[in-house]
C-alpha cells in the first residue's frame, strides 16, 4: 500500500527518503532500497576574488522535499477557481463557519492553512512574508531534476550549489569550521563544493569517538602530531579541533528554549540545534534543514490529514525557532522552499500531482514582512501552464538573491546565480 | 625489543579462521595464504631528524596501489622497483585467487547487457561497491586497480544520474574501462565513446541532428582528451557535437541498452573540427576519425601526462617529468604502460613530495596495513560517504579531485574511522590484533608499538612521537586489558596521524 500511493519515481528510488524524512544515504542505495543525495562531504570549490566584507545574517534554508502543495499552504481564497478545482481538499475561506478548519487570512486574498496559524502572528508582527506563484523555470516535473536545478541555482552545467558559491564569493574573514552546516548526515546539493561545510547530525556527537576518559588525551596527541606536521593539514586539523571545542561547549542536555517547545520530530529538533548554534555564536553563516513527506499524490487531506500533520510540525517548529531566538531574529533570515508546487486540480485519489508554481516563505527581523509577494497569474484553465499548473511569475532566485544581497551582504549575485539577473523584490531591508 | 632495520619475525603464523561474522570467504582465503614470514621496518630516522624519509618502494606501494599489506613491502623490496613495476604492469601474470573468488560471488557482474537491463539498479550499485572495495583490498594486481580508478575518474560516471546508471556502469567497468586500463589510450577513448553509460551520463542520447546537445562533445575535448586550454573553440565543440549526433542507446527490444548510430538523427553533413575537414556522409567512420585526431593531438598527450603525474607524483606536476611523459605518449601512440614506466622510474618519483591520500585510499590502506578482512557492507559505504569519496558517486564529469586542498578539510571522519576500526566498531571489519602481535613476537607494549608503526607507516617512529605513544600506552603487561585498550588507541592514532594521511 504505501508504495502504491506515491509516484513511480519514488517507488523506484526513494521510499522513506522524501516521504518520511531527510534524504537517504548512498549506503541505503547500495545496501538498501533507497537513494541518497550527495556524498556527506564534497571537496571544496574556489571562485576567484571573493567579495571581502562583514558577514550579515545567518541564513537558514528549509527545503520541503517532495513538492509541497503551496496552494494549500498559502491558500488563494480570493480566487474562486481555487474552490472549483479543489472541491474536496480545498481549505475553506477565512469567513467560513468552522473556525478550526478555515484559512487564516493574510491580506484579503491569501490565507494560511489553519495548521500554520502560529505563523500568522509572526506575519502580523512584520517578520514574515510569503511569496506565491514562484519557483524554478524547470519544466520537467521530475523531483530529481527539479531539486538538482534549484539547489545548484544554475541551469548551466555547474555542479556546485548556490550556497556553496555564496560562501566562496563572500570573504567574511571567518575561519570558522562551522560557516556552513547541513543538519543531518549529509549535505544538501546547495552546499555541494562548499568551503568547510559540515554535515552535523548532532552537536553532542561531533567529537573524537572513544571513551571519555581517553578521548581528551588522544586528541591532545593528535593535536601535537598535526602541529608538528607543519603542513596544510596543520591548518585544517586545527579548524576541526576548534569546531569540536566550540560544539563541545554548547550544553546540549536540558536545553530550554525561550519560547514554546520545539516539536519532537525531525524538523523541530533540527531547528532547535540551529538555534543553539546561532546562540552559541560559533560562526554559522548558513544552515540547511530538510523536511520530507510532501509528495502527496493520494489522500493529501485538507484542513486535517497527512499534509496537515506535516504543516503542524512546520508551523510549530518555525514559531518555536522565532520565539527562541527572540531579538536575535534581527540577524537571522530563514527561507522555506520546495522543488515545485502541485497540480491545481485535485486528483481522483484526493491528492495532487506534480505541478509547477509554488509558494515560498521568508522569516526574519530584516524581512519586509506582513505582505504576500505575488503577481497572481490566476487559476483558470487558460492561465495555467503545462498539464494544469500554477504559472511562475516570480523566479525563486529573486527571493534568494534578495536575501543574499540585502541580508547576507554578498553583492556577487552573478556568481551565486550564474546566467540569471536577480530582480529586486523589495523583500528585505538592506543591512547597511 | 626490536632494533631498527631489524626483521620482525612473523613466523609461527598459521591459518587462523576468524569469526565467521567478521570475515568473508575471500578474506579467509587471503588470510590463509598471505601472512608473511617476516616483516621489515623499512627506514629509521637519522639522528636529529623529525620525520624519517619514506622509502621509494613504500611510496610506490601506496601510490601505485592501495598501500602494503603485511609482507608486501619486503616482497617488493626484494624484487626492486623495476622488477616489481614490470610484474605489476603485466597483471595477467599475477595470480589473483582472492579476486577470482570475489567476482565469482557476484551475479549481475557476469550478465550481458540484455540480461542486465532487466535487473534492479540498486543491486548493480551494490555489486559495484563490493567489487571496487574488494578488489582494492584484496587484489594483488594493485597497479592495475589503481589505473582502473584513475580512468574511472577520467571517464567519470555518476551512478545517481538515473536508475539505470548502475547497470550501465557495470558494463562500462567490465568492458570499456578494465580491458584498456593498461592498454593504448586510443582504445580506451574509443571504448568510452561506445559505452552506453557515457552516452547516457553526458546526454548524448539527446544529441540529435535537429536538436544538438553539446554536453558530451564539450567534455570529450575538455576533460577526456585535449584539456581546457588547448585552443579549441566553441565552433569546434559544436562541430564535434554534430559528429556525435545519433550515437545513442537502444531503448527497447532484444538489444536494449546497446549503443548504435541512429542514422535518422545523425547529421551526415560535412564538418570542420580543429581545422580538419570531415567530408559528407561518412557516418560511423567519421567519429572514429575524429577520435583518431583527438587521441593523436599533442594537447592530449600533454593533458594526460600532466594528469598522471599529478595523480602519482605531485599535486603540482613537475614540467620536466610531464614533458617526458608527454613525449613518450606521442612516441608510443599513448601506450599507458610506457607512460607509467617513465613516471615510476623517474628521479622525480624517487624524490617526490608527499601526496595526500584520497579518502578511498586512506580507508583501504588502513584496512590493508592491519590485515583486516572486510565484508563490504552498509557501514563501510557509510564511512566512505562520510570520508567524502564513495566510488562512482561524484556528480560532475571531472572525477574526484586529485589535490590535497580538496580533501584536507574533512579530517574528523578519518580520525573517527581509525578509532572505530581498531575498536571493532565497524561490523564486518575485524582487526586481527592478537595474530599480528603473536606473529610479530611482540612481548611488550614498546615492541607492539614498533610493530604497528612499521605496518601502518612503513618506518620507525621518530623519538619524539615514540615517546608520546609510549607514555600513552604505559609499560604494563600485554595481558592487562587497559594496556590492550591503550595500544589499540595508539594504532588508531597512527592511522589518524598526518604521517598516515600523506603518502
Amino acid at each position: 500500500m504505501p508504495n502504491k500511493i506515491y509516484c513511480d519515481e519514488y517507488a523506484q528510488v526513494s521510499r522513506r527518503g522524501f516521504l518520511a524524512g531527510s534524504l537517504q544515504s548512498a549506503a541505503a542505495l547500495l545496501f538498501g532500497n533507497q537513494i541518497a543525495a550527495l556524498p556527506a562531504w564534497t571537496p571544496r570549490i574556489h571562485l576567484a576574488d571573493p567579495h571581502v566584507g562583514p558577514r550579515g545574517d545567518t541564513l537558514v534554508c528549509i527545503f520541503l522535499r517532495g513538492g509541497a502543495d503551496g496552494l494549500n499552504i498559502v491558500v488563494p481564497h480570493g480566487d474562486e477557481q481555487y474552490y472549483v478545482s479543489r472541491p474536496t481538499i480545498g481549505i475553506s475561506r477565512p469567513d467560513d463557519n468552522k473556525a478550526d478548519s478555515r484559512a487564516v487570512d493574510l491580506d484579503g486574498f491569501f490565507g494560511l492553512h489553519p495548521a500554520l496559524a502560529p505563523l500568522a502572528e509572526i506575519y502580523r508582527a512584520g517578520d514574515m512574508a510569503f511569496i506565491h506563484a514562484t519557483g524554478s523555470p524547470d519544466e520537467t516535473r521530475s523531483h530529481f531534476e527539479a531539486m538538482d536545478l534549484m539547489e545548484r541555482g544554475a541551469a548551466v552545467s555547474d555542479y556546485t550549489g548556490w550556497l556553496a558559491r555564496h560562501l566562496a564569493t563572500l570573504d567574511t574573514g571567518s575561519e570558522s569550521a562551522l560557516r556552513a552546516i547541513g543538519v543531518g548526515d549529509m549535505l544538501p546539493a546547495s552546499l555541494s563544493g562548499a568551503v568547510s561545510a559540515t554535515a552535523l547530525q548532532s552537536i553532542a556527537e561531533y567529537h573524537l569517538q572513544g571513551q571519555d576518559e581517553t578521548a581528551g588525551q588522544m586528541q591532545a596527541i593528535l593535536h601535537t602530531l598535526y602541529d608538528r606536521d607543519e603542513s596544510l593539514l596543520t591548518t585544517t586539523a586545527n579548524q576541526a579541533f576548534a569546531a569540536i571545542e566550540m560544539l563541545g561547549q554548547i550544553g546540549t542536555e536540558n536545553y530550554q528554549p525561550a519560547g514554546r517547545a520545539y516539536p519532537e520530530r525531525e524538523l523541530g529538533q533540527a531547528l532547535q540545534m540551529t538555534a543553539q548554534l546561532i546562540k552559541a555564536d560559533v560562526g554559522v553563516e548558513v544552515a540547511c534543514v530538510d523536511l520530507g513527506g510532501w509528495d502527496t499524490h493520494v489522500a493529501q487531506g485538507g484542513a486535517e490529514g497527512i499534509m496537515a500533520r506535516n504543516l503542524v510540525e512546520l508551523g510549530q517548529g518555525l514559531a518555536a525557532f522565532y520565539e527562541d531566538l527572540g531579538p536575535q531574529m534581527g540577524q537571522v533570515s530563514l527561507v522555506v522552499m520546495s522543488e515545485f508546487g502541485r497540480r491545481v486540480q485535485e486528483n481522483g485519489g484526493l491528492g495532487t500531482d506534480h505541478g509547477h508554481g509554488n509558494m515560498m516563505m521568508v522569516m526574519g527581523g530584516g524581512i519586509n514582512g506582513g505582505q504576500v509577494y505575488a503577481n497572481w497569474p490566476g487559476l483558470h484553465d487558460e492561465q495555467l501552464v503545462g498539464p494544469g499548473d500554477l504559472a511562475i511569475t516570480t523566479d525563486y532566485r529573486d527571493v534568494l538573491g534578495s536575501l543574499i544581497r540585502d541580508r547576507l551582504n554578498n553583492p556577487r549575485l552573478a556568481d551565486v546565480f550564474p546566467g540569471y539577473v536577480v530582480s529586486d523584490l523589495g523583500l528585505a531591508v538592506p543591512t547597511a | 625489543m626490536l632494533s631498527r632495520r631489524d626483521f620482525l619475525k612473523l613466523g609461527g603464523v598459521t591459518a587462523v579462521t576468524a569469526t565467521a561474522a567478521a570475515c568473508s570467504a575471500v578474506g579467509r582465503q587471503v588470510a590463509r595464504r598471505d601472512l608473511p614470514e617476516s616483516l621489515a621496518l623499512p627506514i629509521a630516522p637519522l639522528p636529529g631528524e623529525v620525520t624519517p624519509p619514506v622509502a621509494p618502494i613504500w611510496r610506490l606501494l601506496n601510490r601505485a596501489g592501495y598501500g602494503p599489506r603485511p609482507g608486501d613491502y619486503e616482497q617488493a623490496a626484494a624484487l626492486g622497483m623495476e622488477a616489481y613495476l614490470e610484474a605489476q604492469l603485466d597483471p595477467k601474470s599475477i595470480e589473483d585467487t582472492a579476486v577470482d573468488l570475489l567476482t565469482h560471488s557476484l551475479s549481475l557482474y557476469h550478465m550481458d547487457l540484455g540480461e542486465l537491463t532487466a535487473q534492479e539498479g540498486k543491486d548493480a550499485a551494490r555489486e559495484l561497491g563490493i567489487s571496487v572495495i574488494g578488489r582494492a583490498l584484496y587484489s594483488k594486481r594493485q597497479l592495475y586497480e589503481a589505473m582502473v580508478e584513475f580512468w574511472s575518474d577520467h571517464f567519470n560516471i555518476y551512478l545517481r544520474k538515473n536508475k539505470f546508471m548502475p547497470l550501465l556502469k557495470i558494463v562500462d567497468d567490465r568492458e570499456h574501462i578494465r580491458p584498456h586500463a593498461l592498454g593504448k589510450f586510443r582504445d580506451l577513448l574509443g571504448a568510452s565513446v561506445h559505452s552506453p553509460a557515457m552516452l547516457v551520463y553526458l546526454d548524448n542520447i539527446r544529441n540529435e541532428k535537429n536538436a544538438p546537445n553539446e554536453n558530451y562533445a564539450r567534455e570529450l575535448m575538455e576533460l577526456h582528451t585535449l584539456g581546457i586550454h588547448a585552443g579549441y573553440t566553441q565552433r569546434d565543440v559544436q562541430e564535434l557535437a554534430r559528429a556525435l549526433t545519433g550515437w545513442t542507446v537502444r531503448r527497447r527490444g532484444r538489444h536494449e541498452g546497446q549503443v548504435f548510430l541512429n542514422e535518422d538523427s545523425h547529421d551526415f553533413g560535412e564538418k570542420q573540427i580543429l581545422g580538419q575537414h570531415f567530408p559528407v556522409g561518412r557516418g560511423k567512420a567519421e567519429i572514429e576519425a575524429a577520435l583518431d585526431m583527438l587521441a593523436a593531438h599533442p594537447a592530449t598527450a600533454d593533458f594526460i601526462a600532466a594528469k598522471l603525474v599529478r595523480r602519482f607524483v605531485a599535486d603540482e606536476p613537475l614540467p620536466s617529468l610531464v614533458e617526458r611523459v608527454s613525449q613518450t605518449f606521442r612516441e608510443t601512440a599513448g601506450d599507458i604502460k610506457a607512460l607509467l614506466r617513465v613516471i615510476f622510474l623517474s628521479e622525480e618519483f624517487a624524490a617526490a613530495p608527499v601526496k595526500l591520500k584520497r579518502p578511498f585510499t586512506f580507508m583501504i590502506s588502513a584496512l590493508r596495513a592491519l590485515h583486516t578482512d572486510v565484508r563490504p557492507n552498509r557501514q563501510i559505504i557509510r564511512w566512505l560517504e562520510q570520508l567524502g569519496q564513495l566510488p562512482f558517486f561524484w556528480p560532475p564529469p571531472d572525477g574526484y579531485p586529485d589535490v590535497a586542498p580538496a580533501w584536507a578539510s574533512n579530517l574528523l571522519p578519518r580520525w573517527n574511522f581509525a578509532l572505530a576500526l581498531v575498536h571493532d566498531q565497524i561490523p564486518g571489519a575485524g582487526v586481527p590484533f592478537e595474530r599480528l602481535v603473536a606473529a610479530g613476537e611482540a612481548h611488550d607494549s614498546q615492541s607492539v608499538l614498533d610493530l604497528l608503526a612499521g605496518l601502518t607507516l612503513g618506518r620507525a617512529l621518530d623519538d619524539e612521537t615514540r615517546t608520546l605513544f609510549t607514555k600513552y600506552a604505559g609499560a604494563d603487561s600485554l595481558d592487562n586489558p587497559r594496556t590492550q585498550q591503550r595500544l589499540k588507541d595508539a594504532v588508531a592514532l597512527m592511522i589518524a596521524s598526518p604521517a598516515f594521511q600523506w603518502m
